[in-house]
């Protein structure tokens, strides 16, 4: 009986990927090798029926450009509250530049570099409680 | 925060500034936030099809893939690994033969 791949997934799919696409792999298992469709090798690719949302990836994502002033920048765009300052100075900084004021567009942008380095500002993970010895 | 909110506070300090503009220059703050912290994840579904191997990533708003999942007999997605070098691994791949689709 052939082994239905999608029962355990993990055991014998795997990913990987270029600048711009996603390979989905296999593996290869001794019911799958013919002459015709797949060749003796670890992984190859994925032969069965077709699933619908079959493949659900999670990936780093660029904020959603604006394009009108009422735009939201966290709804809409994706960017956190605690950013929006960062924002601001980067805009600032990018303002001065262009007017050729370099010296004032450093410091916006230094600020810039600090809050965007700086960010998340509160990390979880154990936390000290100060707790009296009685 | 809107971008009138953000278009208004720098209109404080630099006079009116040319709509357009000023899109252009908060795009690009989130363009250059994005890249720099990478905090921003989000979550898309594709088909998975019989003999394809790629499948396309949207460039305008992929940065990079970390967790890829497969649904499922009990429709149920599972984590799956990440091959650490496919070259090694997928000698004499399907990808150019005539039974696959690219």
């Amino acid at each position: 009986m052939a082994t239905i791949k999608r029962n355990f997934p993990n055991d014998y799919f795997a990913w990987f990927n270029d600048d711009n696409r996603v390979a989905i792999v296999s593996k290869v298992l001794s019911s799958d090798i013919d002459a015709s469709n797949t060749t003796n090798d670890v992984y190859d690719t994925y032969i069965g029926s077709d699933v619908t949302s079959g493949i659900r990836m999670h990936y780093h994502a660029k904020y959603t450009p604006v394009s009108s002033l009422t735009h939201n920048l966290t709804t809409n765009s994706g960017l956190n509250s605690g950013l929006h300052p960062a924002l601001i100075d980067y805009v600032k900084s990018r303002l001065l530049e262009d007017a050729g004021d370099l010296q004032r567009a450093s410091y916006f942008k230094g600020k810039y570099e600090k809050s965007v380095k700086q960010w998340p500002h509160r990390k979880s993970g154990v936390r000290n409680l100060a707790v009296p010895r009685l | 925060m809107t971008v009138k909110d953000v278009v208004g506070q720098v209109e404080h300090l630099f006079g009116r500034q040319p709509e357009q503009y000023m899109y252009r220059l908060i795009n690009d703050g989130l363009l250059d936030i994005s890249g720099k912290a990478q905090y921003y994840s989000e979550i898309a579904k594709t088909d998975l099809v019989s003999y394809q191997r790629w499948y396309d990533l949207d460039d305008d708003s992929v940065l990079d893939i970390f967790r890829v999942e497969i649904l499922d007999t009990n429709d149920r997605y599972t984590v799956i690994p990440k091959l650490a070098d496919p070259h090694k691994l997928l000698k004499g791949d399907t990808d150019e033969s005539e039974g696959s689709k690219q």
